[in-house]
């Protein structure tokens, strides 16, 4: 009898990568809210060394970090395959993950700054869009190839995240006409049916966000 | 495979370089060695690692890879013999678990301890000593992260112990000890005493001399 447990929070793209994984190969899972100003019991016992989320519990057994949950369970649930078969491949993938995650720093400055520091990090952003529309993506449908894959569920922050920083923060990084690669790839990765079941509510999201900045502006000042 | 097929763009000093040389050395593999001038990066490097233009680069019949984990586990999937992650997908999610716990929050203190000062530095050190004691409960009681034999995490994070060494003799703090982490210390003394680790490390005299002068630019 499997027993699967996710600990995550609905507005963290960290959570919703795994849900996407999770979902994409029909792995039945308990859903378990957390708190994370009132972390519970169960989530420091599962994860002691950093007290995040999300973690996934298999059959009592618990996995932190997200890119190592993500692995875990191409490992374990082979079937819908979200990586290639083709060892360089695989490595592409993995660099693209590694990529927007060191890269996070520079797309949260987005939001946590005003005036000439939003300037600097909103062209920094753009700078990233580049890199990765260029390089990252260049001709390929998802950046796994022709079907979706762990990489594209990582850079799911840029259709869902992205534009909640934008109008939170006020500022708008891209014009309509940039990036028209990296378009079509947000068109196709909003319309799979999975993902499109599996996504936060925009408003609450915004909501959640411009709140969010306000506190972290101010303890900034503070 | 002949030599020609895999290459290895490093640099002599650098940690993330030696581990894709001690993966490749455990496991047999041939190769050619190009040793870069990090101040003067040759277009090759620029070529294959156009977005971080950093070593180290495996390439594997003209095709390059980056970044040193994601090297090592590229490794072990195209060259199966003395394989570096167990084949049990838990234990590889918690191989992978302490190589990035390692290499996000081990080495990033220990490098603060080292070019910080005052209060910072104290700060850097307690963070850095905490965080090796954490990695300490990763091994779980074994002597080495692999078990018996070196695996994943021993080849990710065993240069720390080195480095952490050095740096602590640089900054006059002491880093690891074998009072409050026995079994980090061992592991990392039993790490470095392999022949093939030893054999791949940078001669000791020049690497601290190396690191002295890097400090003297804080």
């Amino acid at each position: 009898m499997e027993e699967v447990k996710l600990l995550g929070v609905w507005p963290s793209p960290y959570s919703y990568r795994v849900i996407w994984a999770l979902e994409l190969k029909g792995v039945k899972y308990e859903y378990v809210k957390e708190d994370l100003a009132n972390k519970s019991d169960l989530l420091l016992r599962y994860n002691p060394v950093h007290q995040k989320v999300p973690v996934l519990v298999h059959n009592e057994k618990p996995i932190a970090e997200s890119t190592v949950i993500l692995e875990y369970i191409e490992e374990t649930w082979p079937h819908n395959p979200l990586l290639p078969t083709d060892p360089h491949e695989r490595a592409f993938a993995r660099f693209w993950i590694k990529f927007l995650d060191d890269k996070s720093p520079t797309l949260v400055g987005l939001y946590l700054t005003v005036g000439e520091e939003q300037e600097k990090a909103t062209k920094e952003v753009r700078e990233l869009l580049k890199i990765i529309e260029e390089q990252g993506l260049g001709e390929k449908k998802y950046f796994g190839g022709d079907k979706i894959g762990l990489a594209d569920l990582v850079f799911g922050f840029i259709p869902v995240w992205l534009g909640v920083l934008e109008e939170s923060a006020g500022v708008k990084v891209t014009k309509p006409d940039d990036f028209p690669r990296l378009q079509v790839w947000i068109e196709n990765f909003r319309e799979n049916p999975v993902i499109k079941a599996n996504l936060p509510d925009p408003h609450q999201l915004l909501a959640h966000s411009k709140q969010k900045r306000e506190v972290l502006l101010a303890s900034k000042i503070a | 495979m002949a030599e020609d097929s895999v290459k290895l763009l490093g640099y002599w000093v650098s940690p993330y370089s030696l581990k894709v040389k001690w993966a490749l050395k455990l496991k047999g593999i041939q190769y050619q060695y190009v040793e870069e001038d990090l101040k003067n990066k040759s277009p090759m490097l620029l070529q294959y690692n156009p977005v971080y233009k950093k070593i180290p680069v495996l390439v594997h019949d003209d095709k390059p890879l980056a970044e040193s984990l994601i090297i090592l586990e590229y490794i072990d999937e195209v060259w199966k013999q003395n394989p570096l992650l167990p084949i049990d997908p838990y234990e590889r999610a918690k191989a992978r678990f302490w190589a990035k716990f390692a290499d996000d929050k081990c080495v990033p203190a220990l490098v603060a301890a080292f070019s910080k000062k005052g209060e910072e530095q104290e700060r850097a050190v307690k963070e850095a000593r905490e965080n090796l004691k954490i990695l300490e409960s990763g091994l779980e009681g074994k002597r080495f992260f692999g078990g018996e034999t070196i695996g994943f995490v021993d080849i990710a994070a065993g240069w720390i112990g080195c480095w952490a060494q050095m740096t602590g003799e640089i900054i006059g703090i002491k880093l690891i000890d074998a009072e409050t982490m026995p079994l980090l210390d061992s592991w990392f003394q039993d790490f470095l005493e392999i022949p093939l680790i030893k054999e791949c490390m940078p001669p000791q005299d020049e690497l601290l001399e190396h690191c002295k002068e890097l400090h003297t630019k804080f």
